[in-house]
């Protein structure tokens, strides 16, 4: 399944891939913009401010409703960092027509839906109304804040934080939550009015609508979208380091959590792309349950439950997450390095290339099978104007030899380790220590 | 080859779906659901969870109380084989995605491929009926399980939800933990670990469902050439103590809290039900009623979370839902709120004025609605539909008629079932606190 490609309006693209496979379509709308500090803190926002009522379902209950209405479409509104850009997108998941009864027409009702989010917001004397804004900076200043309660995920978040220390344009959570309680109405509905209104709206469809249908449809509905400006997407790119940093973090929790964070120095590329051959190497490392770190931190020395890793292609960023005891974090952590440094000496076997190989290739053709991931796999590459369908990134990645691994192994470096270090004294070690 | 093996066929003409149940001659349940996907899964399961600790056993024919935690530690063990390997091992290099889960009434072990499904399917029934545990291996896994125990302990959202279950069961096994804890993990021996092995292991407590792009032929082939031609006809029963007969229709303890770290306080508050039907239909009957009615209450779009909203009682994720199975059965509404007491205040305020005015018929509709869209959704999935069956399998009801359920219920069932259901005394709620709170 490959996507077509048309254009519905001088503001609107239309990507689609027409099948009947699923029983649920999927439509996504993106507006990409650059990334800056202040970009992210109002698009940081937006998402919740839009779903909080529209001109013509003026509350999130009449909205919430008119969902509900059309056969449980989940509308899900969110901020994306790609890169260096930034996206404002939507994604509506939606019952297929052919299982709903005659006339109750559900893929015209959403976009009819969406257009009413995404065009007609709730405006109040011209502004977003202030006391929904007001809830929703509550809401993002907790959502922040709650990103504690998931120690493993904060732990990746503080170790991404601090590999970004010195760029203006990545806020930690904390600046974030302080900028974020400073906008207002007036200043968040300019945010909108001039720089999402006017950008290129990319709209991607997979289901069992024709082309002619969805056009038709987008056509009658976002007919006022107006794209003034195109926004060119700033190509990734890998991010150079400034020197190790290591940061220790106390809480009182009983499992400690080490996230480390290396430079790998190769992003996705339109050229000289070499990604793919971060993917096997990464799955050689840490994202399989083959993997070496799986093999030999978690099963050989018993040391977690989970040691994984995980590479981002869009900045070249290859991170570990570990949970131990806490007493146990200098042994895990050259555990992870001495897993590395194997396959920087090229230790790798016959039997780890090959499972690499066959189970990124599993994940590839899985792809197929999900509208979703059919809809980020292709829309992202077309964010960056990438070619190259399914097939032919399963062929690159075919194409990829252990020599070119353990060459690309030698130029990742280890930029900074984050690690919660777990205070809460666990009833078993009391009990021991008695 | 296994053709004259008898097959019934179970089909939706409005779900345009349909899957074949063969009973193999070894005693095990085969399912094969077709699905035009690039991906195959098979699932392979027991109808054996956390719960089930107080057995008689088929070693030794005697009641036995096991600790806490061995079936998920069964589960773990099971992927080490007697040369040593590891079958994730095996599944990758067929480029197969293994896992394998423990819930408190089932383990599954489950494989995903696009290639080689032969290879890996065989290895699925190969390792799952081939145990080999010693004393070295069950202790090696120790340190494995135990943080994995101290990963879940950490997790705020995992311990209010336990500790629901602690406030509304008095002795039902749910209240504790599917994994055990540090303490009763290490009471686990190979011994033990073998009779909870032969008494559940057994192909007829067992299914196999596959979900894919993958012929009747070909699975019942594999079964053929690992499972046995023939199983014992006169097996005696699993006995299990059925706990919800020791269990008052009153919630336990109505308030239970725990400090934690998290940023803001949690909640989850169950409404217990003791009235749990012995037939799988009814269940089933009732779980469609029940998920109805939660949704006619708690919806987004309904008077009660708006107003929550409205009033900055509550965070915008609150989930609900109805969980029924053959010992247990209860309501839960879980959030984040800065008052969780002002919560559970409202929505016993607001349940009180819906049994006064009446529920909704518009409600009703839209909720009958809601339930309908996400059941067909999930077929989607050969993950959903192969776990969604075995669990309708493991609750003795079956799965493709559940949308007949649906549009069944009627309105004025639905009203019935409401005057027995979220009641002041059922009620039981636990709070996560976040550290500072407690030290005032």
């Amino acid at each position: 399944m490959i996507p077509k490609k048309v254009t519905v309006t001088d503001g609107v693209t239309l990507s689609y891939i027409r099948t009947n496979k699923f029983k649920t379509g999927i439509l996504t709308f993106t507006v990409p913009f650059s990334l800056n500090r202040e970009n992210l803190v109002y698009n940081t926002l937006l998402p919740g401010v839009l779903r909080r009522g529209t001109r013509r379902y003026p509350s999130m209950a009449a909205l919430n409703r008119r969902l509900d209405e059309l056969y449980a479409t989940c509308v899900e509104l969110r901020s994306q960092r790609i890169g260096k850009n930034l996206t404002l997108s939507l994604t509506a998941e939606l019952l297929d027509d052919s299982y709903a009864p005659p006339g109750a027409k559900i893929l015209e009702g959403v976009v009819e839906l969406v257009a009413e989010i995404l065009l007609h917001p709730d405006l109040e004397g011209g502004f977003f109304r202030v006391k929904p804004l007001e809830q929703e900076i509550r809401f993002a200043v907790d959502s922040i804040r709650g990103e504690i309660n998931n120690t493993r995920a904060y732990a990746a978040i503080r170790c991404a934080e601090l590999m970004h220390r010195d760029d203006p344009d990545y806020p930690t959570l904390t600046e974030l939550e302080a900028q974020i309680q400073k906008v207002d109405a007036p200043s968040l509905t300019r945010y909108y009015q001039n720089t999402v209104l006017p950008s290129h709206l990319q709209v991607f469809y997979v289901g069992s609508a024709s082309i002619e249908q969805v056009s038709l449809l987008l056509n009658t509905y976002f007919s006022s979208w107006q794209c003034k400006k195109v926004y060119m997407p700033v190509l990734p790119m890998a991010e150079k380091s400034t020197g190790f940093l290591r940061v220790n973090e106390p809480m009182p929790v009983s499992q400690g959590k080490l996230a480390m964070g290396f430079r790998t120095g190769v992003c996705v590329s339109p050229n000289n792309d070499r990604s793919h051959v971060m993917l096997v190497l990464n799955e050689i490392f840490g994202a399989s349950p083959v993997s070496k770190l799986f093999m030999n931190v978690r099963e050989r020395m018993s040391l977690c439950y989970y040691c994984s890793s995980a590479y981002n292609r869009y900045n070249g960023i290859l991170t570990v997450s570990c949970g131990i005891d806490s007493k146990n974090e200098a042994v895990a952590r050259q555990a992870i390095l001495d897993q590395l440094h194997d396959i920087q000496k090229g230790q790798i076997s016959d039997a780890e290339f090959c499972a690499a190989l066959v189970s990124l290739e599993n994940s590839y053709r899985a792809i197929d099978d999900n509208p979703i991931e059919l809809q980020t796999f292709y829309g992202n590459r077309e964010f960056f104007g990438l070619s190259g369908s399914i097939d032919e990134c399963r062929d690159k990645l075919r194409s990829v030899t252990k020599e070119q691994i353990v060459s690309l192994a030698g130029q990742i470096e280890l930029d900074t380790v984050f690690f919660i270090e777990g205070t809460k004294v666990c009833a078993e070690q009391e009990a021991d220590d008695e | 080859m296994n053709n004259s093996l008898p097959c019934t066929r179970i089909r939706s003409t409005r779900l345009k779906e349909e899957y074949r149940l063969y009973h193999h001659p070894s005693g095990l349940d085969i399912y094969v659901f077709p699905k035009e996907m690039t991906n195959t899964y098979a699932l392979f399961g027991t109808k054996y969870g956390s719960i089930h600790n107080t057995f008689f056993s088929a070693t030794t024919g005697e009641m036995v109380t096991v600790p806490d935690g061995i079936a998920h530690f069964l589960e773990h063990k099971l992927f080490t084989c007697e040369d040593g390997s590891d079958a994730f091992e095996r599944f990758s290099d067929y480029g197969a995605d293994a896992n394998a889960y423990t819930s408190f009434n089932k383990t599954c072990y489950l494989f995903s491929c696009t290639d080689r499904f032969e290879d890996s399917l065989k290895e699925l029934l190969e390792f799952v009926t081939h145990p080999y545990f010693t004393p070295e291996s069950v202790e090696s896994e120790v340190g494995i399980i135990s943080e994995e125990i101290r990963m879940y302990d950490d997790n705020p959202s995992d311990r209010c939800f336990y500790g629901m279950l602690e406030a509304m069961y008095q002795f039902h096994s749910i209240r504790r933990n599917i994994c055990g804890s540090v303490e009763s993990i290490s009471q686990i021996t190979a011994d033990l670990l073998y009779q909870c092995y032969h008494t559940f292991y057994r192909l007829s407590n067992m299914a196999l469902v596959v979900c894919g792009n993958v012929s009747d032929e070909t699975v019942l082939r594999i079964a053929d050439q690992v499972l046995p031609s023939s199983h014992a006809e006169a097996e005696a029963p699993i006995q299990c103590f059925n706990e919800n007969e020791q269990e008052r229709r009153q919630a336990f303890q109505p308030y239970v809290e725990y400090s934690m770290q998290v940023s803001k306080p949690i909640f989850n508050i169950g409404f217990k039900d003791t009235e749990i039907p012995a037939e799988g239909a009814q269940r089933q009957r009732k779980d469609a009623a029940m998920s109805i009615l939660n949704e006619m209450l708690f919806s987004r779009a309904g008077e009660l979370y708006n107003f929550l909203i409205e009033t900055d009682l509550i965070s915008p994720a609150l989930s609900y839902g109805y969980s029924i199975s053959e010992t247990t059965a209860y309501n839960s509404v879980a959030g984040e709120s800065d008052d969780p007491q002002a919560v559970l205040k409202e929505i016993q305020n607001y349940l009180q004025k819906v049994r006064k005015s009446g529920l909704s018929q518009e409600a009703f509709e839209l909720g009958k609605r809601v339930m309908y869209a996400e059941f067909v959704k999930s077929f989607d999935s050969t993950e959903s539909i192969a776990n969604n069956l075995f669990a309708f399998v493991c609750e003795d009801s079956e799965l493709l008629s559940y949308l007949d359920t649906l549009e069944q219920v009627t309105f004025d069932e639905v009203c019935e079932l409401f005057q027995s259901a979220f009641l002041p005394e059922t009620t039981a709620m636990c709070v996560v606190l976040p550290l500072e709170n407690t030290a005032k």
